[in-house]
């Protein structure tokens, strides 16, 4: 297994070199120039244009950080290939690179800021999902074309049917504004943001309805993956003979169907938890939640090249190890996985 | 993981209560089991009579859809109601009666009095469970064993069923088991409790022909040692000619023919179960002994014709055989056959095959020492 997981890390560098190469030629193609993007409607003067150029090793140094001229008196501007090396060099010293906003802060510090918000966030809906999707699912398989199950089939078509977006607005409606109006202020939820220091709400109040909404698409998908996986297990051979063991039904599915149909449910919720951590852009938006999706997005719509690179790259590693945890999880579900990459049966 | 709690049962072991006077091990009594489909009612079992005696051995013989194992199913109250639904009969194990039985009180018969192997023995073990657990299982639920002695006595089992190495094969997972050693598995699970009746459909089907009487073998074994009952449902004559007692041939959801095993052998009475006889493979087929399919297929159950049910199929009908239901006709020694023409001593006389037993059966050497060393051979 230790030589399985080495295997699979040196199969990140690859990957890990594509996603980061594609990233930095990509913001070279798109037109328009960062630094006079910095400076706005302001003229620089060319002393500081020049050192801002320099800073962000658009162009070429010398050790002391000074602009070098060719025989012009021109800067030199850094060729692409050198720059990419120069941002992988500096990767592997935990350095990605400032922001061209916000004061030229450094990258790593407004991830390691706006990172510990996502991941709550992340926490909070898988556990939701978890919990509500494969209970609503396995209620749903057992009660089989009862009312519970045409309920949750229901419902879940419905909830992967809708937009994140609009499904996050209908709640900020609903639980922000309908219900204040409607309890005359007594009793309503945040609708915006995480709170702070002089907030109205207890902080884990601002994590409801982002977390509840992040969770609504996931929870609909782990209910009807559960609902037909088990259905499938249920009339697997195995569990007749479980039955003809004298086993009762409620003891068949727990001790020996769940354990079966849990496998792609495990699957599916750690493949969504990568993509929670790598920031749900629209849930974020829409409840300006500082983690890292609006934090993107902000950076992706004001060009803050820096910060889409830094995070994305931040935002591979997270997903290829996660992927690689769920993967590695196989083995203590099903016996059948060897780690050579085959299923053995 | 997930584990819930096996608590021992509180219902009694019914196979210690004696068998009540006039009565057998097992009665099964003109036992009806439609399924209502969208399709319309399937008779899947039309009216099946047998009894069975502790040590006997039953073979259950006919083509798939015949009704055989739904009939085991159902005695076993594994089949799923609705869309099943015993329309009539009964089953009767010491006595009681299997079909009225509370889903509590049958599930302390499964898998403890009553036991069941299944054909397929490459998905019928629980494939993320290790064998240990999967035998320990019963022991721990109807005899309230702990895990460590379920365990210790799987070891013993598995060693029973000739499994080499049980200690460490116990550990192991079902994937990393053969055809023949998972179905050796399947013996030892069915026997972990010592049933009463032992039911095995079609357990040899889907394995190599040279483990196939391994697993007979096996079970007969098995059954000497303890004493149980065997029904073996087969679609194969072949297979229960060495060890069955009595053998039912079952055709379209119900028996078509009941008797001893030699009756069924060396004086068939009924048309189908002599065209099963002509298509067991011979040594010598020639012009002597050809192999005779017997043509067309089994009737829908759905819609089962009227009169004889085997009449379409049947080289030898008559009008009346197409309008009247057979009567059974039964001789002095119990044996029966469904067919208008059964009592006449000329008409089957002169059609009957001359039996594979007069001729002796497709037998490997294995199998003739065996009757031998048994000393079951007629």
């Amino acid at each position: 297994m230790i030589k399985y997981i080495a295997k699979r890390i040196v199969q990140f560098i690859p990957v890990f070199l594509g996603v980061t190469l594609i990233l930095f030629v990509l913001q070279n193609v798109v037109p328009g120039d960062p630094i006079k993007l910095i400076a706005g409607e302001k003229k620089l003067d060319p002393q500081t244009e020049i050192s801002l150029r320099a800073s962000y090793h658009l162009i070429e140094t010398d050790e002391n950080g000074e602009a070098i001229l060719d025989e012009n008196g021109n800067t030199i501007e850094t060729p692409l290939w050198k720059r990419y090396i120069q941002y992988i060099v500096g990767l592997l010293q935990g350095d990605l690179g400032r922001s061209y906003q916000q004061n030229g802060k450094p990258v790593a510090d407004i991830l390691a800021e706006k990172y510990p918000y996502t991941i709550r966030l992340a926490l909070l809906a898988i556990i939701i999902e978890s919990i509500i999707g494969i209970a609503a699912g396995m209620i749903s398989a057992i009660k089989r074309y009862s009312a519970w199950d045409i309920g949750v089939t229901t419902v879940t078509s419905a909830l992967v049917a809708m937009p994140a977006f609009w499904f996050g607005m209908l709640q900020q409606l609903f639980w922000g504004i309908f219900l204040k109006n409607v309890t005359d202020g007594a009793f309503y939820l945040p609708i915006s943001g995480a709170g702070g220091p002089h907030a109205e709400f207890q902080a884990w109040a601002y994590y409801l309805l982002p977390a509840f909404t992040l969770a609504a698409v996931s929870t609909a998908y782990t209910a009807r993956i559960m609902r037909s996986q088990l259905l499938e297990v249920l009339g697997q051979d195995y569990i007749r003979t479980a039955r003809a063991k004298g086993l009762s039904r409620k003891a068949v599915i727990f001790r020996h169907a769940l354990k079966n149909a849990l496998i792609p449910v495990v699957t599916y919720i750690g493949m969504d938890f990568g993509g929670m951590l790598a920031g749900a852009i629209l849930t974020e938006t829409v409840f300006n939640w500082p983690g890292v999706g609006f934090e993107t997005y902000r950076a992706i719509t004001s060009r803050d090249w820096p910060v889409v690179l830094g995070s994305v790259t931040v935002i591979v590693v997270v997903v290829m190890i996660i992927n690689l945890v769920v993967d590695v999880s196989y083995a203590f579900l099903d016996p059948r996985i060897r780690f050579d990459g085959s299923k053995s049966e | 993981m997930f584990g819930l709690g096996l608590k021992k049962r509180n219902t009694q072991d019914l196979r210690n209560t004696p068998i009540p006077e006039g009565h057998h091990l097992l009665e099964v009594n003109d036992l009806k089991m439609y399924f209502h489909t969208e399709d319309g009612i399937v008779k899947a079992v039309n009216g099946v009579s047998y009894t069975l005696d502790r040590g006997e051995t039953l073979g259950v013989v006919g083509e798939s859809g015949s009704g055989k194992s739904v009939t085991s199913l159902t005695i076993m109250g594994l089949i799923p109601m609705p869309p099943g639904k015993v329309e009539g009969g009964d089953v009767l194990y010491r006595g009681k009666s299997l079909i009225s039985m509370s889903e509590e009180e049958l599930e302390g018969v499964r898998g403890n009095d009553i036991a069941m192997i299944f054909q397929d023995p490459m998905t019928s073990l629980n494939p993320v469970y290790t064998i240990g657990r999967q035998l320990s299982e019963g022991m721990r639920l109807h005899k309230g064993m702990s895990k460590k002695d379920a365990l210790a006595r799987s070891v013993e089992l598995l060693r029973m069923v000739g499994i080499p190495n049980p200690e460490q094969r116990v550990q192991e997972y079902p994937h990393e088991f053969s055809g023949g050693m998972r179905q050796r598995v399947m013996i030892a699970m069915a026997l972990a409790c010592e049933p009463d009746i032992l039911i095995a459909d079609e357990p040899t089907t889907a394995l190599d022909v040279t483990i196939q009487a391994q697993i007979i073998e096996l079970m007969e074994e098995m059954q000497q040692k303890n004493g149980n009952a065997i029904i073996m449902i087969t679609h194969d004559l072949g297979v229960v000619a060495d060890i069955a007692d009595k053998i039912m041939v079952m055709y379209a959801g119900s028996p078509v023919e009941f008797g001893s095993r030699d009756e069924i052998f060396y004086a068939p009475m009924h048309p189908y179960t002599w065209g099963l006889n002509r298509s067991i493979p011979e040594p010598e087929i020639g012009e002597k002994h050809p192999l005779t399919p017997i043509k067309g297929n089994p009737p829908s159950l759905v819609d089962l014709p009227e009169g004889c049910v085997f009449a379409p199929r049947c080289p030898y009908a008559t009008e009346k055989c197409f309008k009247e239901v057979p009567p059974t006709y039964v001789t002095e020694s119990g044996h029966y056959a469904k067919c208008h023409y059964s009592g006449n001593a000329e008409f089957v006389r002169a059609n009957a095959p001359e039996t594979s037993r007069t001729r002796k059966v497709a037998a490997t050497p294995t199998e003739d020492e065996r009757l031998k060393k048994g000393g079951r051979a007629s």
